[in-house]
């Protein structure tokens, strides 16, 4: 086995070559399809031995083992649960060809998707996960591989699981690579940035991407890897997208054009390259033979505090604006999220992500403290809920080790772990757990029962705390300093302090937070003290603050701070966020409106919150309930069916519109006897048998109500004999009927017909998602595509 | 499994008969109508599932190696380009269909944005899973045609819905199959398309 050292000293030397496609290499040497290929190169050595020898005499300084499908899942899919023998075996024929190539030649173990998914994105439990992968790995070690290639991945959590397996076993040097779509992110939403901060933070020894793509499509994915990657980088493209030519599938690009790409990847800094689908021995010798003379690039990305989740990085810099960290998900002091969680219940949880995000926070801090719950069991579940629903990193907020520890091994990407303190054991515990899983974490400088009251005290604590997570690996920019904001009622000087712990925090290379709202705890309007601390300590030198961004006097003293602070180059955000704002339209000035235009405008503005209120005052003012419909309400749904039918209203716009009507309605429906309100006819209307879709019907017979139509709905799934049942009862003028599917709309002629033989006299009218004028006509029915053509439908035929 | 997914917005709002020419929406109830497709979306939970069956030609149509014959243009037109099928299944769960039906009696234009919303995510979710297929056998050097296609258009009768619910094992995802061949919960989709 090499060291993760004497990889890295060859690394400086020289770009390493990695070898080609193994599966492409393998079908061509006899593989049939849909074997086991791991299975049938075991029973085929003199191939294996062949494929890496061709590889090593191209110039492969690294080769996998045919190990790609080596895990316990996919082996078993072939009746197989010898996984640990199978990979030893493998990788054995793999070390004895790299052992005799007369050169280094490193063997890495090959893993590649286990093709299932782990919590909290699928079912397969993740402890359970680690040690199953565990399998492959003793079985690749006991075969002799010097470092292991985790590739083709799409799942970072997948990723996580293997590298946390790895390091569970051994030191070995880990290479990861993951599969990005067109899109530049993987299948399940990564980023490439998302996925190197969470995996260098990890602990992988290098990273980059295979697959998917050809080398044109992946240079810019290392270009824009490089300034922030701490560790190596990887490249192993396919020779370009295959295609399918006398059914055989192909891959478009030749050796000789593939190598031309060495320089590019290596002018973008790329240390590792080789060749996945589609290449072969002659593309990894035209590399080699291009990247002979090329010098490679190590990692030159300065120190940065970065957080991760699942999909994205937030990265902050000296420079960056002031990072919100979203307060609002910890039950302390909320009645509703206390109920809540106690019942095992999230919404409020969700929505308080979901609005976070909109105002602006940066991260989501997660707090699930409180009496009467399993607070670790809690915060799990809202990990596990949130991690699929928000793109923003969490922040770990508990004060209990065991939880913070399996919160951090369960979360996909780089959390902030909220806090470690001086205080023994939990800093003993904290500290290794953090560091293993790459969590970074809020210094809390207290030691012992007091909160030191100086900046000089708090600094004492710092340098003690930041000696012990040195020995962990931590540096500077993976720990933000709590400047410790205390209460300005009690203690004026207490401010002063803080902003004096977070300017030195800034000078020496820290990053620092605040929980803000506790500068101004027992005062009356409490947002004014806020947003003034979060001004001064943004140019104290500030970097993150713990704050509530629902506030919006307290978001917008931020964007102002940044922006006087420099830390928003050209105002970008202050204009963007004041600009959109400024263009938020203002209500019309109501003072100004007489009572029809009051009525008018709520119902083509669909404004149903005011609607009664609005046509109550139009009452008020004289007007008769009749003269409020047939002047006022009609006329406006008429101009909305119009904005509608010219597409300057969409369907959500007519919806409220309709229903603004509706509720207006109910005011004036006990002023309004038969006599003033002539009934426009009646209609009876079912979604026909089979078909369980009824929201088409149910916008219809909104929109049909409002024009004055009297509408018996008979619901969903109607068998032809019971809408002719309730054809002879009521005697409506027409008979509506709707359905979305073909399969569902021959149920149409069959109501016509029956209804027919019954005599009964009523115009057929149809709809629906497949169903077309053409047909309409071919069954004897009127046809309407939509609420508006059905009223205007309906008129035409009764009158 | 589980299908991560990214709000597709765009589909969603022209789903609902959004064009950005010609509608004359303000930018706040644009916000609006997203802010809603966003609590929508926090009710959805998508699933997905998918089997790769060999096959042979039959009469108008193909013979899977489960035995099952399935009948129809499209499904013959496998024939031409593939020698195995992908047939899959995407569903945005009970918990949004529960939703919706309570909204349709209190609140029909959220209803409609949340209807909007769980059919064009079950239908990212088949996407997702071609992509995700595709991308496990690109490995074998086999290649997944993006074009998918579900029983119920044209010729291919949707009673085939019976049979790929069976091979899918649907039930264990909480999803059943009407007299009619209906999938509930209604935002459930099956597909198939070739693997050659």
């Amino acid at each position: 086995m090499r060291s993760v050292k004497e990889i890295n000293e060859l690394l400086a030397k020289k770009i390493l070559i990695l070898d080609g496609a193994t599966g492409t290499q393998l079908q061509m040497r006899g593989m049939p399809a849909g074997v086991c290929p791991e299975l049938w190169t075991l029973e085929h050595p003199d191939v294996q031995e062949a494929i890496h020898n061709a590889y090593i005499s191209s110039g492969s300084d690294v080769i996998y083992t045919p190990t790609f499908g080596g895990n316990y899942y996919k082996l078993s899919e072939y009746g197989c649960d010898d996984v640990e023998e199978v990979n030893r075996r493998l990788a054995s024929v793999s070390r004895k060809c790299a052992d005799n190539a007369g050169k280094t030649v490193l063997v890495a173990g090959n893993i590649g998707p286990c093709g299932k998914f782990i919590k909290p994105f699928g079912e397969l439990d993740f402890d359970e996960a680690v040690e199953m992968f565990k399998r492959q790995i003793r079985g690749l070690l006991d075969g002799g591989v010097d470092m292991f290639a985790v590739e083709t991945q799409i799942d970072i959590q997948e990723t996580r699981a293997w590298v946390i397996a790895i390091k569970e076993m051994c030191p070995n040097f880990i290479l990861t690579t993951m599969t990005f779509e067109p899109t530049v992110r993987t299948l399940n939403g990564t980023t490439p940035e998302a996925a190197l901060i969470t995996l260098q933070s990890l602990g992988v020894h290098a990273f980059g991407c295979n697959c998917s793509s050809g080398p044109a499509e992946m240079l810019p994915i290392i270009q824009r890897l490089k300034p922030i990657a701490h560790i190596p980088l990887v490249a192993k493209p396919n020779a370009g997208l295959p295609y399918i030519e006398n059914g055989k599938t192909k891959f478009p690009m030749g050796s000789t054009e593939f190598g031309t790409y060495a320089a590019q990847f290596a002018e973008a800094g790329v240390n590792f390259m080789g060749g996945c689908c589609g290449t072969s021995p002659d593309h990894i010798k035209e590399l080699a033979t291009n990247m002979a003379d090329q010098s490679p690039r190590p990692a030159y990305a300065p120190d940065y505090a970065a957080l991760s989740s699942a999909r994205e990085a937030v990265i902050t810099r000296s420079g960056s604006p002031v990072r919100i960290i979203g307060e609002r998900i910890n039950p302390t002091g909320k009645k509703k999220l206390q109920a809540e969680l106690k019942e095992g219940i999230f919404t409020t949880v969700q929505t308080f992500a979901r609005e976070q995000k909109s105002t602006g926070a940066a991260v989501l801090d997660v707090n699930a403290g409180m009496p009467g719950i399993n607070e670790e069991e809690t915060l799990l579940k809202i990990i596990s809920l949130l991690t699929p629903q928000t793109s923003l990193p969490l922040s770990i907020d508990t004060t209990n080790p065991e939880a913070a520890e399996k919160a951090m091994r369960l979360y996909p990407g780089r959390p902030l772990l909220n806090s470690i303190s001086g205080e023994s054991p939990r800093l003993e515990k904290l500290l290794p757990a953090a560091a293993k899983y790459g969590a970074m974490f809020i210094l809390l400088p207290i030691m012992g029962n007091q909160i030191p009251a100086t900046a000089q005290e708090r600094i004492t604590i710092i340098n003690d705390i930041y000696a012990k997570a040195e020995k962990y690996g931590f540096k500077k920019c993976d720990i933000l300093i709590d400047g410790l904001a205390m209460t300005v009622s009690a203690n004026q000087k207490a401010p002063a302090e803080t902003l004096k712990t977070i300017k030195w925090a800034a000078q020496e290379g820290f990053g620092s937070v605040i929980g803000l709202s506790n500068i101004s705890f027992g005062l009356p309007e409490r947002k004014w003290a806020n947003a003034a601390f979060l001004a001064m300590a943004t140019q104290a030198g500030l970097t993150h603050v713990i704050a509530n961004p629902m506030e919006e006097v307290l978001t917008n003293i931020k964007l102002a701070s940044d922006l006087l602070s420099g830390t928003d180059p050209d105002g970008i955000n202050y204009i963007t966020s004041f600009a959109n704002k400024t263009a938020a339209p203002t209500a019309p000035a109501k003072a100004a409106e007489s009572p029809e235009e009051a009525v008018r405008n709520g119902i083509i503005n669909g404004i149903r919150e005011d609607i009664k209120l609005t046509v109550k005052a139009a009452l008020d003012s004289g007007f008769k309930p009749a003269d409020i419909l047939e002047n006022m309400m009609i006329p406006a749904i008429v101009h909305v069916g119009d904005l509608y039918e010219k597409k300057e209203y969409f369907l959500p716009q007519l919806i409220a519109s309709a229903e603004t009507m509706k509720m207006g309605f109910t005011v004036l429906e006990p002023l309004l006897n038969s006599a003033n309100r002539e009934k426009k006819g009646k209609i009876l209307f079912a979604t026909v048998e089979g078909d369980i879709h009824d929201i088409g019907k149910n916008i219809v017979i909104l929109m049909l109500r409002n024009y004055g139509f009297e509408v018996i709905d008979l619901g969903k799934d109607v068998k032809a004999s019971k809408i002719v049942e309730a054809a002879e009862r009521e005697k409506p003028d027409i008979i509506a009927l709707s359905a979305l599917m073909t399969t569902t709309m021959i149920r149409m002629p069959e109501v016509i017909e029956q209804a027919k033989l019954s005599a009964i006299k009523a115009a057929f009218m149809v709809g629906g998602a497949v169903v077309t004028e053409d047909w309409a006509q071919s069954i004897g029915a009127h046809y309407s595509a939509n609420g508006v053509e059905a009223v205007k439908k309906a008129q035409e035929l009764i009158k | 499994m589980d299908i991560p997914f990214e709000i597709p917005y765009t589909r969603i709002l022209t789903r609902l008969g959004y064009k950005k020419s010609t509608s004359t929406m303000l930018s706040c109830q644009l916000e609006a109508v997203k802010s809603v497709i966003e609590e929508a979306a926090g009710f959805i939970a998508l699933k997905g599932t998918y089997i790769i069956q060999d096959f042979k030609p039959a009469e108008h149509g193909i013979e899977l190696e489960s035995g099952d014959i399935i009948t129809g243009t499209l499904p013959a037109k496998l024939n031409e380009s593939a020698s195995s099928a992908l047939i899959m299944a995407a569903t945005s769960g009970k918990t949004i269909m529960d939703k919706i039906e309570e909204l349709k009696s209190t609140n029909l234009e959220r209803a409609v944005i949340f209807d909007a919303t769980a059919s064009e995510i079950t239908d990212w979710g088949l996407e997702w899973i071609v992509k995700y297929a595709a991308t496990m056998l690109k490995h074998q050097s086999r290649v997944v045609s993006r074009k998918r296609f579900s029983p119920g258009y044209g010729d291919f009768d949707l009673s085939n819905q019976r049979i790929f619910y069976s091979l899918l094992h649907l039930e264990q995802f909480d999803i059943h199959l009407t007299d009619s061949c209906m999938l509930v919960p209604e935002k459930s989709v099956i597909a198939m398309t070739g693997v050659r």
